[in-house]
């Protein structure tokens, strides 16, 4: 027990000084109290002072108890580096998918703190308050986005900050004035938009402002992305007419979830290294994913909707992300470096299939700062994409990435290269055997690939008119030399076989869209014409049927696959 | 001054070579100050060149020296563009970290995945102390319980006689139990002992059946063995296209030996047409993997220009890869590199020594070139006798047409030699049949 002339007083360090929080007249008491304030606070330290008045008067004071929160790491909640932040010009702009892509990734340690989406911040004013409040956090983001912003427009750099400043106000002012009376609660999504005053984009921002509301009463990443889900699935059981399309709500709050690398990987579950990671997140982003061990028992779910095209802000985001991971410096296969190679080669054709290039040009872009970063041994660019090439094999693929590589910013950077690269290759490609392998590729599957060559190379943007023409008409030349060469027309149009079945079965080589519309589709269509035109053409069609009352339906199916496959 | 230590000697003249792990050990020890004074820029510059190549290990040693402050600028990147670093990277492939006293606490209770958990945490020596006895006995818990896991690692252990004696006969026997369970690997791993006749009779047909199982499962080892025997038909009906089929998918798993293979019979044309581009493609990813055999074909087919663009430079350096790991083909072909200054600089001194290398595994080809390289003094100096010996050499192994040049040419310097020379060159001569291989 103390005395009247002793007292302890509790204190706290803030800011390097000492700062009395409380007096208390016992010690035990003070002490605990003190214990009690570095635990539930994010004080970095206390201590209890005895404070003693001798009879003189004076004051003597002594530390009696003292702790440091040695073990309580302050969480690391800064910005993230970031090197571009597309402009933005109006306030719409901010809740747009590049302006949250952007906070995504800049404030992504403290979204992963408080577990809340770029959607639930700009559209809570608590939450908008809150980042406004976190020490110098905000004015941090506002500043390095201006930065970026007007390194890339030339615009002053206190402008765009001003303007940045003004429309973060204007922001907060319009989720202020959103604040419902009252929580809507857990209700459906349809009931949620009820809910929702206004019409057009005011409702729709009402909405996001209820959504947002049910959604921060989750703080689990998953848990958010279940309700979505079921969501999705209320949407996708509810009429088509709604007044409000629901599923872009849905993919823009989606899209904000899978921007954390941390989601990715638990909704991926087990992946060997990177580069088998990459491959299953441009699978799941084509909805064409299976579950790996450890994912989520929804992922099934997830990726249905990917598959059926509700989420294309999600997929850009989970493209981006492929992207951005390809083009750094990180191992595709870390724990076995001799594989680096293979996890590029099963990467780059993950990505490059022989119909399209995932990702476009952004995608070449990585793929080539990859090859160049691990592979090229110090060698030029240009020795880079000839061995990039080389890795792809076949033509058709070649072309594919040429042509989207020649759009990218490494390919302008190297002038007329890629397309003088792309045309040489077209001009010495002139059988079908360079265009798509020998083997392994059904015969239909390799005409199917060199007639999408074909289409990708005449409705190439990086190209002249003429030589969009003079490559394709090759595309177009190889294919007749196949035809010829492998006797393609004669097999399908056997003269042993009935005149109806050979005949259908030219109708439908012909529209089946694997012949090029030029040479090729003429060899056949001149075949059909050389049918048509015999004497008696429809009597000797039916007479080759048994059944006439088959014979008529044959003629008919005929008829209708002729006018399907352009015969006039 | 002292001279430098032979390890750095070594290391150096490959590095400046080109090759990388000289260049990333090189630029190691500067780093580090092994064996030679530290030096930051040294080890900056040898670092670069190996990363450039794609060395990993500098690529880390490089990141390491950034995080300490040191400027570095290693990857050459193209004019117009920007790398934008991801600040919340994908981590996939980080295994999670082992808790043992949870491990424990679940393998007590008679989890069987926990005990066969365990028992690897032992074998490994992942969160515990390396202790094979307790893996033995974790092993055994989970196994004699009916576990396939737990049998199948209980049957490595015999197999490779680790923490108890090896034995054949064990290691079958629980390799059986769980492949008969439907076990993968213990499928595989039973096949080849049945195959080697580990344990029993060699029994191919017997073999291909459990890899069969296996391979259905995935397991690319058993893709890739079962289409060895199918391509052969040791064992089971000769199958090409199903033994094509069975390289193609242990391939796409990163099978170096299966792309191999594959891309031999796409090469060949057998079991069906040639492709020498697809060809190509997979002996570049054998050969990235390290597979000699496919760095050798490889840089045979960038030197012909068969199936991918010729390139002299980049056959060389394929040529250097093998030739590196002992492939007496490559050092040859690499001889003939330097000698014909074929996509490098002409060196006659560096072909020479590969000749040499090549010659002393026993080629005749390399034999014929080094005699010739004596004889004229090219490349090193001229010696009557040391060609007399070399070229007698290719006069016995080499092809006919080849033999009789040799053969001619060691008749011409016999004429030059003295008795005493020739004495001395019938010893040497004997001394090398002595030693070759």
């Amino acid at each position: 027990m103390s005395g009247k002339s002793t007292s302890f007083e509790v204190q706290v360090l803030k800011d390097k000084n000492w700062v009395v929080e409380t007096i208390s007249t016992d010690e035990s008491q003070a002490k605990e109290f003190a214990d009690n304030l570095l635990q539930t606070t994010n004080h970095t330290a206390v201590r209890v002072v005895r404070d003693f008045q001798r009879i003189d008067g004076l004051h003597t004071e002594t530390v009696v108890h003292e702790k440091t929160a040695t073990e309580k790491n302050e969480k690391d909640l800064s910005l993230a580096a970031i090197s571009e932040a597309p402009t933005c010009v109006g306030i719409d702009e901010f809740y747009a998918l590049n302006a949250r892509l952007t906070i995504g990734r800049l404030l992504r340690k403290y979204l992963d703190d408080i577990v809340i989406t770029q959607t639930e911040l700009l559209h809570n004013a608590s939450e908008l308050k809150r980042l406004g409040d976190k020490d110098r956090l905000l004015f941090s983001a506002v500043d390095k986005v201006s930065a970026l912003q007007a390194r890339a427009t030339g615009e002053d750099g206190k402008v765009r900050r001003d303007f940045l400043q003004k429309s973060w106000e204007a922001v907060l002012a319009r989720a202020r004035q959103a604040v419902p009376k009252k929580a809507p609660g857990k209700l459906t999504l349809a009931g949620l938009m009820a809910l929702a005053p206004g019409e057009g984009d005011e409702k729709r921002f009402q909405c996001l402002v209820l959504i947002s509301l049910r959604l921060l009463e989750t703080r689990s990443w998953f848990g958010k992305l279940e309700i979505l889900l079921a969501w999705a699935a209320e949407e996708a059981s509810t009429a088509a007419d709604a007044p409000l399309p629901a599923m872009p709500i849905i993919d823009g709050i989606v899209s904000d979830i899978v921007v954390s690398a941390q989601v990715i990987q638990d909704l991926l579950g087990f992946q060997p290294n990177l580069g088998a990671a990459l491959s299953h997140i441009c699978d799941l982003a084509a909805g064409q994913a299976e579950a790996a061990k450890f994912a989520p028992p929804w992922f099934a779910d997830f990726n249905k909707l990917f598959a059926a095209g509700h989420l294309p802000d999600s997929q850009e985001v989970l493209l981006s992300r492929v992207c951005r991971e390809t083009k750094s410096t990180n191992p595709l296969s870390r724990n076995e470096p001799a594989k680096e190679f293979e996890e590029f080669n099963a990467l780059l054709v993950r990505v490059v299939s022989r119909d399209s290039l995932v990702g476009g040009p952004a995608m070449a872009d990585a793929l080539f700062q990859r090859y160049v970063r691990f592979f090229n041994g110090g060698g030029t660019p240009g020795q880079a994409i000839e061995a990039i090439l080389a890795t792809l094999g076949d033509v058709c693929r070649k072309v594919q990435y040429l042509l989207e590589f020649a759009a990218s910013p490494a390919g302008v950077a190297l002038g007329k290269k890629p397309i003088d690269m792309l045309a040489a290759l077209v001009r010495g490609a002139r059988h079908i055997d360079v265009w798509v392998p020998v083997r392994g590729v059904l015969p239909r599957d390799r005409m199917a690939a060199l007639a999408s060559a074909n289409r990708v190379l005449l409705s190439a943007r990086v190209l002249t008119p003429e030589l969009r023409t003079e490559l394709g008409d090759i595309a177009d030349a190889v294919m007749a030399r196949y035809l010829e060469d492998e006797g393609v027309i004669e097999k399908i149009d056997k003269p042993e076989d009935p005149l109806a079945l050979r005949a259908i079965r030219l109708v439908k080589f012909c529209g089946s869209g694997v012949l090029i519309e030029g040479k090729s589709l003429s060899m056949a269509r001149s075949r059909v014409i050389g049918h048509l035109k015999q004497a008696q053409f429809e009597e000797k069609f039916l007479a080759s049927v048994a059944d006439p009352v088959q014979g008529e339906k044959h003629l008919r199916e005929f008829h209708r696959l002729l006018v399907e496959s352009g015969f006039r | 001054m002292a001279p430098e230590p032979a390890m750095v000697t070594r290391n150096r003249t490959a590095a400046e070579q080109g090759d990388p792990v000289a260049q990333f050990n090189l630029g190691n020890m500067y780093r580090l100050g092994y064996q030679v004074a530290r030096d930051t820029d040294l080890a900056v510059t040898w670092l670069t060149m190996a990363a450039r190549q794609g060395n990993a290990d500098a690529v880390e040693a490089l990141r390491r020296m950034a995080a300490d402050g040191i400027k570095v600028h290693w990857d050459a990147e193209p004019e117009g563009t920007e790398i934008e670093a991801e600040s919340d990277p994908l981590c996939a492939g980080e295994e999670p970290p082992i808790d043992p006293a949870l491990l424990a606490a679940a393998a007590k209770a008679g989890d069987h995945a926990a005990q066969v958990a365990l028992g690897n945490a032992y074998r490994e020596g992942k969160g515990v102390a390396l202790d094979l006895t307790e893996a033995l006995r974790w092993y055994q818990l989970a196994a004699e319980a009916g576990d396939a896991a737990g049998q199948y690692a209980l049957g490595t252990l015999y197999d490779l006689g680790l923490g108890v004696a090896q034995s054949n006969a064990e290691a079958r026997a629980w390799y059986h139990k769980a492949a008969a369970q439907g076990d993968a690997a213990a499928q595989f791993n039973l096949g080849n002992m049945i195959l080697l006749g580990r344990g029993g009779t060699p029994n191919p047909g017997v073999a291909a059946k459990w890899f069969r199982l296996a391979a259905e499962q995935g397991d690319a080892a058993a893709q890739f063995t079962l289409a060895t025997l199918l391509e052969s038909g040791k064992g089971v009906e000769r199958d090409e296209a199903k033994a094509e089929e069975l390289y193609r998918r242990a391939a796409a798993q990163g099978t170096a030996e299966a792309q191999f293979n594959l891309a031999n019979m796409l090469r060949l044309g057998i079991g069906g047409e040639a492709d020498p581009t697809e060809a190509a493609g997979f002996y570049r990813r054998a050969a990235e993997q390290g597979l000699v055999e496919a760095e050798l074909n490889f840089a045979l087919m960038l030197a012909g220009g068969i199936g991918i663009g010729q390139d002299e430079t980049a056959a060389a350096h394929w040529f250097r890869r093998a030739a590196d790991k002992g492939d007496v083909r490559a050092q040859v072909n690499l001889g003939h590199v330097y000698e014909q200054g074929l996509g490098v600089e002409p060196d006659i001194a560096a072909a020479a020594e590969w000749y040499r290398r090549a010659a002393v595994s026993g080629s005749a080809e390399a034999c014929f070139n080094l005699g010739i390289l004596a004889a004229t003094g090219t490349g090193l100096a001229a010696d009557d006798v040391e060609a007399w010996v070399w070229l007698s050499l290719a006069a016995e192994a080499a092809p006919p047409k080849l033999a009789d040049s040799a053969r001619s040419g060691s008749a011409t310097l016999a004429a030059r030699l003295s008795p005493e020379q020739m004495a001395e060159a019938r010893s040497r001569l004997e001394k090398r049949r002595r030693v070759a291989p």
